[in-house]
């Protein structure tokens, strides 16, 4: 252990081998996501308390099949394992396998066994194992790896209490491994592996052949240290993938006989639930049926259950700030709080059930196991624009958020496929469209149903996501053309048993994506908030003063009653005022697409985040007023293009403001994400363009067909 | 006289390659059992014999697909190019070329 530090344990596994349920019981919701050092890979972490003042980090690692990584994921695992001065580096590994996979999952346990970290072996799923009709002892197993085993079901608990006694035990002695090595390194490879350690100054030998195999992408590794082991495996023949193969057939090989006396196999010839179920889900012909049921339902589920608890947050801030209205006195920061923060505020907690929804169906689509059925149904679609299977996941998810659906993105291993998966899935409506879409809808579409059932409404929002998915689909194509491929793409994905959601896991993620939306969209919306609510109600030099003056003027001259009068004073003011300016500075270039300048006002506060575009449009209709959808509908609707008589939100502005949402890439934190996730501005500054030609564009066009 | 000496040369000399390459690569098809993974008709199993040597053949052991390992073709993905493919205790999917580089073994 290192001196000073708090000792760090490992949560190592196959995917699949219930390790992220583990964690989430030794630590509870005192989770910490934080990324690994220079690259944004979730680590998630939490503390466990070993007596009264001592504690140990808990680090969740991503799931890994063996040292020998095929994803971004899995690498930044092997980097953190040979490099005994990473801040990650282990002091105790928990080892997680399926009691039920236990040969697969043996295979990187006694890799790591080799690479010298003192380790607890958890089987998990015995209860899985045993309702197999097989019979654990693991006597031998425990022989054979020289650490302790513990067999354990997280499912319902079994044998928790004596892992966590285990887990105190061993961080009290971090013994090695009595064996020392499982694996006998060949000539050839002992000849390269001795000779790298010795170079780096450090003693474990299996760590200096996988240093021999990566050593083009380990992150400590000196470009001298790179020269040197590069030099060295090319003169000494060391062939890298004949290695690993042999490596791995030999441990296999090895354990064989060990894992049969662990585990005894009583082979089944009827078929297994998974497998009944598969016959439908997966089905030629109804799996693509059910897969598009479970999306309606989805949608349904996003439009029909949310909007009860959204239209209590959205009363519940009006009533806010009417009584703070009423009840605070009359000075410049009432209207800051109640106008520019508490505004904002509402805006972004009444997503907070619509994300929550979305998450916890996508969230069980994940645990059930469905999400791999969806990428082996589509990947040879998805091939042809480009994609993976994996893909998939990302667009799914979309629908919710362009940043999660980034994120998972990281499973795919060709760069290409994984770039162009980035670089669309924001044209996917997100949740952050709905508001300004169910704004705009209601000018452009008259109430009313189709058949009696299904709403006009509806079917126009249903329009706007496949014109969303289309847009997609087409810009992959584009880039597809237009990117060059490097690197080699694969499916090969397994297909774990439907399992019934573990509801904690569920929850857990749920809780964790909504607060950091709250937290992160939170902090961009307010922000935004109070910088539109300065520059609505400031304007440059005494244009301010002359506003109203010139209200008062018009007042006397046109008879006005208070309420005109107050009505006028407000739009006076906003035209006066800075963002006025902006907006006025921005028309000529968005006329063409029939916006005005109130619009270009929305337009430039969108950029932030989109969702503020409804608050935006609350503001300038004359602040003052709760920002109740209706009620800005109404004003809008109301809106008469200055000298004329024409609508400002006739059809075709409207049509094509829907047009514009749809393609343009408003949101700061789906920029910041893409240059997080590609390490350079040049993908999101690339994405926003071309986002932006499109739909001004298309804008353009609708306008011109409609008007 | 010379040109035509060198150009019958080339001639030869290209040719030569050819009929070689082509010799090369039937012969290859010849020796090398043909039967994959990838030609296993849906419902038929068979058992892993070897694997052809790939970047991907480490993720293909991992995954279960060791020799002697038995293995079913248990349907095609619904828009062609995938399979469903079963395992003692555990299913993966994998596109045809991957399939393609796993040789088997008799039907079972």
């Amino acid at each position: 252990m290192k001196a000073g530090r708090r000792p760090i344990v490992a949560l190592l596994g196959n995917p699949n081998s219930g390790k992220s349920s583990l964690f989430n019981y030794l630590t509870g919701l005192h989770q910490d996501v934080s990324n690994f050092p220079g690259v944004t890979v979730d680590k998630k972490s939490g503390m466990i308390s070993l007596s009264e003042n001592e504690t140990a980090e808990i680090i969740d690692f991503p799931g890994t099949y063996s040292v020998y990584p095929n994803s971004t994921e899995e690498k930044i695992v092997i980097n953190t394992l040979v490099n005994p001065d990473n801040d990650n580096y282990p002091d105790l590994v928990i080892y997680v396998a399926d009691a039920t996979q236990l040969e697969r999952h043996l295979l990187f346990a006694t890799q790591i066994i080799d690479l010298g970290f003192p380790m607890i072996f958890v089987m998990n799923m015995v209860d899985l194992a045993e309702k197999d009709g097989k019979t654990v002892d693991i006597k031998p197993l425990e022989k054979y790896l020289g650490v302790k085993v513990i067999c354990t079901s997280v499912r319902n608990g079994y044998q928790l209490d004596e892992l966590d006694f285990a887990l105190k035990q061993h961080l009290k002695l971090l013994k090695k491994p009595d064996k020392s090595v499982i694996y006998q390194l060949s000539d050839n490879e002992t000849f390269v592996a001795s000779r790298i350690i010795k170079s780096l100054g450090t003693d474990n030998l299996y760590r200096g052949k996988i240093l021999a195999h990566h050593f083009q992408w380990i992150d400590f590794l000196t470009e001298k240290n790179r020269v040197f082991i590069g030099d060295l495996v090319t003169r000494s023949g060391f062939n890298d993938i004949r290695l690993q193969v042999q490596e791995t057939m030999r441990r296999y090989d090895d354990y064989g006989m060990t894992v049969r006396q662990t585990i005894s196999t009583v082979a089944s010839a009827h078929k297994s639930t998974t497998d009944k179920i598969d016959e439908i889900i997966t089905h030629r012909f109804l799996g693509p049926v059910f897969f598009f049921v479970i999306m309606f339902f989805i949608f349904q589920a996003i439009f029909s259950w949310a909007s009860y608890p959204m239209d209590m947050i959205e009363e519940g801030f009006a009533l806010a700030g009417a009584y703070l209205d009423k009840h605070l006195t009359d000075v410049w920061w009432t209207d800051l709080l109640v106008n520019g923060l508490l505004a904002g505020l509402g805006g972004v907690l009444v997503f907070v059930p619509q994300i929550a929804i979305l998450f916890f169906l996508i969230a069980l689509l994940e645990e059930s196991g469905y999400m791999s059925r969806v990428v082996f149904m589509f990947d040879s679609i998805m091939q042809r624009f480009g994609m993976n299977g994996r893909s998939m996941v990302a667009l799914i998810s979309s629908g919710a958020c362009a940043i999660p659906a980034i994120m998972s993105a990281r499973t795919i291993s060709n760069p290409k496929e994984r770039l162009i998966t980035i670089l669309v899935s924001p044209l996917i409506s997100c949740s952050a469209r709905l508001p300004v879409y169910a704004v705009l809808i209601g000018f452009v579409v008259p109430q009313g149903t189709v058949l009696g059932i299904f709403n006009i409404q509806g079917f126009v929002f249903m329009g706007l996501y496949l014109l969303g998915i289309l847009g997609a689909l087409l810009s992959a194509l584009f880039f597809k053309k237009i990117l060059k491929s490097d690197g080699s793409s694969f499916l090969m994905i397994e297909l774990p048993n439907y399992k019934p959601p573990i509801w904690k896991n569920v929850f857990l993620t749920v809780w964790e994506k909504v607060t950091s939306f709250v937290v992160q969209a939170g902090k961009v919306i307010v922000i935004i908030s109070l910088v539109l609510w300065f520059l609505a109600s400031f304007g440059p030099g005494i244009a301010m003063e002359n506003a109203e003056s010139r209200a008062d003027i018009l007042k006397t001259e046109r008879q006005l009653d208070d309420k005109q009068y107050e009505h006028l004073k407000a739009s006076l003011k906003i035209e006066a005022s800075y963002i006025g300016h902006m907006g006025k500075w921005l028309e000529p270039a968005i006329a063409p697409l029939g916006f005005d300048w109130k619009i270009g006002i929305a337009l430039i506060t969108s950029f932030a985040a989109r969702e503020v575009f409804v608050g935006t449009m609350a503001t300038i209709y004359s602040i003052g007023s709760e920002s109740d959808e209706k009620t800005i509908r109404e004003k809008m609707a109301a809106e008469i293009r200055p000298g004329t008589d024409q609508m400002v939100y006739n059809t075709a502005t409207a049509l094509s403001l829907l047009v514009f949402y749809v393609f343009a890439l408003q949101c700061m934190s789906t920029m910041a994400i893409v240059k997080r996730e590609t390490d350079s501005w040049k993908w999101p500054i690339i994405q926003f363009l071309f986002m932006g030609i499109l739909a001004y564009v298309s804008a353009f066009i609708v306008y011109q067909l409609f008007s | 006289m010379k040109i035509i000496t060198y150009f019958l040369s080339q001639i030869f000399l290209k040719s030569t390659i050819f009929i070689s390459l082509q010799f090369k690569f039937s012969l290859n098809n010849l020796l090398k059992d043909h039967r994959t993974l990838a030609t296993l008709a849906p419902g038929a199993s068979a058992l892993v014999s070897t694997l052809d040597e790939n970047t991907y053949t480490c993720k293909l052991l991992n995954l279960g697909l060791l020799p002697k390992a038995k293995v079913t073709m248990v349907r095609k993905s619904p828009f062609g190019g995938a399979f469903y493919i079963k395992l003692e205790g555990h299913q993966l999917a994998m596109r045809e070329e991957e399939a393609a580089t796993i040789i088997i073994e008799d039907n079972i």
